[in-house]
């Protein structure tokens, strides 16, 4: 449960920007928005569609946010067609954010894709922290859509490449070692959650994952979006919109 | 005016009960609204012991309605009269255990423990098609439906609802059942039994390949279901199956509902049911009807 109210905000779409299949959509709020934590999230509406779509606040201010969608299905490609000016509501901030710990100075965050969205509000949000992000993308092309956020918020980005053509050829795991973070912040595809928890383990350090499922009310009724998390000694099925979606590593069976 | 409603001796503030499986207890939508403006809350599906569920995918987006899978993942009977009870009464609506089981002395046994709480009305869950032995066993032949109800009957001191599926070849037949059983009253329609495919994978899109429709797609297979049944029996009907809207719940309290449950909507918008008991107020204020029961039954049918 969040300490700040939840909200049904009403969003206007002030640019919407196409890179390859992924869209950077910023929008304004019509009323001032609640606090927003990094790692929540957003059950959007989208035209024609009864279901809500769940997404990362990438970016926000107390009269703006923005949101990094992928085209992926029929929804986001729904909601990715609109064009600026187009209104939309937004029941936000839901889930839990990121942890921040007490008497920690350096932190790395560790985005595949996308799934860098969510981490970039953690940089942002405490720039008293050492923040070193580790991105892993296809290619140089997909990393586009996030300009010089990252370069920006955090002391150090290391941009990585499947094919070279931007930074380190390789993934962005590859790198723990050498960043060697005191806590580490992850959002990416099983694999990558796979490796940091085995790296975290391994140091003997702490390490958070944002965990994605197939959502349907987004507020923790309908049961739907379950991820299996290692907790009290026995696995349970837990709720990705209400219990998460951020999880310690530790406790995330994949 | 009045929007109150009656069944089976326990009156609603109007006529909009939330269903089972789409508001948990509660209380995350209390954080959106005063749950207790809505008529009833149905609990989440109960079992004696704690279930986990299915595996993930749970959920299937379909034409104006949706496809779920959860497989009664629920704390068990126990914790939720310990935990989630005294929160629920204390709303002021309605509560409303929705129990299943997986055999008859499963429903027997928790609608005896159910009876020894302050619950007001028991919904027994015998048409879940999401688990093996979800009660589905009893719920879609006639004498299963007689045979649970008569069962549990015997031992049940709450005012007992049969919620019947529509996966049946005539639904009047099963609400007849229950009403011979020693029902109270009926709710009616569970989900449809459905599927979705992946073409690109090839794959079912829910990990347990079938799962439970609903939504506005399954509105008019609901209402005439709810007709049929409201005809064919004397105790009250509970109505849902894609109720949006306050002039749905009007049309399925015209089919012979004495309320309606609100399921979907609750998923697609946390505000949906309490939008719903404003819009059936303003359609009852505009169009001068003075008790809202009065629609009950009133299709006009040449």
């Amino acid at each position: 449960m969040t300490a700040t109210k939840t909200v049904k905000a009403e969003l206007i779409i002030s640019s919407i920007t196409q890179y390859g299949n992924v869209f950077r959509v910023e929008c304004k709020a019509t009323e001032p928005l609640p606090k927003i934590a990094a790692g929540q999230f957003a059950h959007i509406k989208v035209p024609g569609k009864d279901l809500r779509r769940p997404i990362c606040v990438y970016d926000n201010t107390a009269d703006t946010i923005s949101f990094i969608i992928a085209s992926v299905g029929a929804g986001t490609a729904a909601f990715t067609a609109q064009q600026a000016g187009a209104r939309f509501d937004a029941i936000l901030p839901l889930g839990n954010g990121f942890p921040i710990l007490p008497d920690v100075t350096n932190i790395a965050v560790l985005g595949g894709g996308t799934g860098c969205a969510p981490l970039l509000k953690i940089a942002k949000d405490y720039s008293d922290l050492n923040c070193t992000a580790l991105l892993g993308f296809p290619n140089a092309e997909q990393r586009k859509v996030y300009g010089d956020d990252f370069d920006r918020a955090c002391e150090r980005v290391c941009y990585c490449t499947d094919d070279g053509s931007l930074g380190y050829r390789g993934f962005p795991t590859d790198l723990l070692t050498e960043i060697a973070p005191e806590v580490l912040y992850v959002c990416g595809a099983p694999g990558m959650v796979r490796t940091a928890q085995k790296f975290c383990a391994a140091r003997g350090i702490q390490g958070f994952a944002s965990m994605e499922q197939r959502m349907g009310c987004g507020v923790g009724a309908c049961l739907v979006c379950t991820v299996k998390i290692n907790r009290d000694g026995r696995i349970q099925n837990l709720r990705a919109c209400a219990d998460g979606p951020v999880f310690p590593l530790e406790e995330i069976v994949l | 005016m009045t929007m109150k409603t009656t069944i089976a001796g326990i009156t609603f503030k109007n006529p909009i009960i939330t269903a089972s499986g789409t508001f948990g207890f509660g209380r995350e939508y209390n954080e959106f609204y005063d749950v207790g403006l809505l008529g009833g809350i149905c609990s989440k599906g109960l079992t004696l012991e704690p279930r986990q569920g299915n595996d993930p995918v749970r959920i299937a987006e379909t034409p104006s309605g949706l496809l779920n899978s959860v497989g009664l993942q629920n704390p068990g009977v126990e914790h939720f009269i310990e935990h989630e009870l005294p929160f629920m009464k204390s709303t002021g609506a309605v509560v409303i255990a929705n129990a299943a089981g997986s055999t008859e002395s499963d429903y027997v046994k928790i609608a005896e423990r159910l009876s020894a709480t302050d619950v007001d009305m028991i919904e027994l869950n015998i048409s879940c098609p999401n688990v093996k032995c979800g009660g589905m066993a009893f719920g879609v032949s006639p004498d299963g439906v007689y045979a649970i109800t008569k069962a549990v009957r015997k031992v049940c001191k709450k005012p007992l609802m049969i919620k019947l599926t529509p996966n049946v070849s005539d639904i009047a037949e099963n609400a007849r059942a229950a009403e011979r059983g020693g029902a109270d009253a009926i709710s009616l329609i569970n989900t449809v039994a459905g599927m979705a495919v992946d073409y690109k994978t090839r794959r079912p899109v829910l990990k347990a390949v079938g799962g439970g429709l609903s939504g506005p797609c399954v509105k008019p297979i609901a209402l005439r279901m709810v007709y049929a049944a409201s005809k064919a029996v004397s105790i009250p009907v509970v109505g849902m199956g894609g109720v949006m809207t306050g002039e749905d719940a009007a049309e399925f309290m015209l089919c012979g509902a004495s309320a309606v449950q609100v399921g979907s909507a609750n998923i697609f918008d946390p505000f949906a049911a309490l939008r719903i008991v404003n819009e059936l107020t303003k359609l009852a204020e505009r169009d001068n009807i003075n008790d809202i029961t009065s629609l009950i039954g009133g299709l006009r049918v040449e």
